[in-house]
């Protein structure tokens, strides 16, 4: 019995607040459109981000991803920035329904929005770069994957300089799991998939010595196998440093076009 | 002319090359879930040698269909999967032959193609013949290194003929290192 169940589950190696050391498909392209619900206390209001992403396959190693960055942080719905994001593979051990591959990444972006708080976020936030590596093993039940970024800052545009005394650099790491639920077997790329995942997302800046821990359980619906939706809740656990959001709902939605370019 | 008439042979002599391969049964590897299986399955379909992909995604197995008379490259397939984000774990070739005698660890030039068939098997094959690709990136990199020990000559390493290969063989052209 737990044989068959065994079999059957097999591992997801897409998260939801973070990225897999895997690329997407060269020559595709994908839409990507992430909407941030965060409870943002210092405001007494819900806030609404919005990322829209263009995601591109260049290489089968190398991926881009241009996103633009909008909110209604104190300030109607409107655009505040956008960044550019690098994937490289670097490392690729591949067997049937098993991998391990490692990954380097880089963000850059700009924001014109102000600056409150003292996490650093350039990912929708702050103007700033970010360098990182990724690495992901996935077996035949269970996907793991493991991520490590240094992010420096610098002031927002239009005026909107960091705070006197807030850290400038951080560094980040993530760790995530995530386990297919259905099918239980797979007959066609027409069956909806659902995935299950857990994320631990954390941050230190070591100029400060701040930090925070959150935790980030997400579903996943997979639909005839090209996009996706993608619903999460993301909570601190621990911390003692000022954020936007202690707590936020995240719904996104991803649709990929195999092979066009 | 001559020159006109040598470049005409020669393209009718590539477009020859694995025009007998019928089918092939790939096994690809890296990935369990089905958007990833799409995207090899996508890649494969965009390729103009095939005629039809079945699939079986719980064994990331794909059945291959070519086009009559097409002309098949199995690096071809490679780059489908390898571009998708994966890697082949196997590919087995359903190929015509005409009974022809294929020498054990030589270069077999047939129909402008080269096999250097590695180990005994069928080597007198006649109709359709299945064989297995065993070069580097058609297998997984420790079964290679065995695959490698099966013959001395380099071209095992980079997939294509040397100085050392028999004189009437272009020298830099693609040789498939086969298992029957």
């Amino acid at each position: 019995m737990f044989m068959i169940l065994g079999s059957s589950l097999k591992a997801q190696e897409l998260f939801n607040y973070s990225e897999p050391a895997s690329n997407m498909p060269a020559h595709s392209l994908g839409i990507r459109l992430t909407n941030n619900i965060l409870d943002e206390k210092h405001l007494g209001q819900i806030t609404h981000q919005f990322l829209p992403e263009l995601m591109w396959g260049v290489h089968k190693n190398l991926m881009l991803h241009v996103e633009a960055i909008a909110n209604n942080s104190e300030t109607p719905f409107r655009l505040a920035g956008a960044s550019v994001y690098a994937k490289y593979r670097f490392y690729s051990q591949d067997e049937v329904h098993r991998h391990f591959r490692m990954a380097a990444f880089a963000r850059a972006a700009y924001n014109q929005g102000h600056v409150h708080y003292q996490e650093i976020e350039t990912n929708g936030m702050n103007t700033g770069a970010e360098l990182g590596f990724i690495a992901t093993q996935l077996l035949h039940k269970q996907a793991l994957s493991a991520s490590f970024s240094y992010e420096q800052i610098g002031n927002n545009g239009a005026g909107n300089d960091i705070h006197a005394g807030n850290a400038l650099r951080a560094l980040n790491y993530s760790a995530s799991t995530g386990r297919l639920i259905l099918p239980r077997r797979y007959t066609s790329y027409k069956q909806t998939n659902l995935n299950l995942m857990f994320e631990v997302l954390g941050q230190y800046q070591p100029e400060l010595g701040l930090y925070f821990v959150d935790v980030a359980p997400s579903i996943q619906f997979i639909i005839h196998s090209q996009t996706r939706i993608d619903i999460g809740f993301r909570q601190q656990m621990a911390g003692d440093m000022e954020r936007m959001a202690k707590r936020g709902l995240m719904i996104r939605l991803e649709h990929l076009l195999f092979a066009v370019l | 002319m001559k020159t006109l008439f040598l470049s005409f042979a020669l393209i009718m002599s590539s477009f020859l090359s694995f025009a007998q391969i019928q089918s092939a049964t790939l096994t690809a590897s890296g990935l369990t879930c089905s958007m990833c299986s799409k995207s090899i399955f996508k890649a494969l379909e965009k390729l103009a040698s095939v005629q039809s992909v079945e699939v079986d995604i719980d064994q990331s197995v794909f059945q291959i269909q070519f086009k009559d008379n097409a002309h098949v490259q199995p690096d071809d397939i490679k780059k489908a999967v390898t571009e998708a984000g994966f890697a082949i774990a196997s590919l087995h070739i359903v190929a015509r032959f005409p009974k022809l005698n294929l020498a054990k660890d030589a270069h077999n030039i047939y129909a402008a193609a080269t096999y250097h068939l590695l180990n005994e098997g069928n080597q007198a094959p006649n109709g359709d013949v299945a064989f297995r690709i065993v070069d580097k990136g058609f297998v997984p990199d420790a079964a290679f290194k065995q695959y490698k020990k099966m013959t001395n000559m380099h071209c095992i390493e980079t997939g294509k003929l040397a100085s050392c290969c028999p004189k009437d063989a272009s020298i830099g052209s693609r040789v498939y290192h086969i298992l029957f």
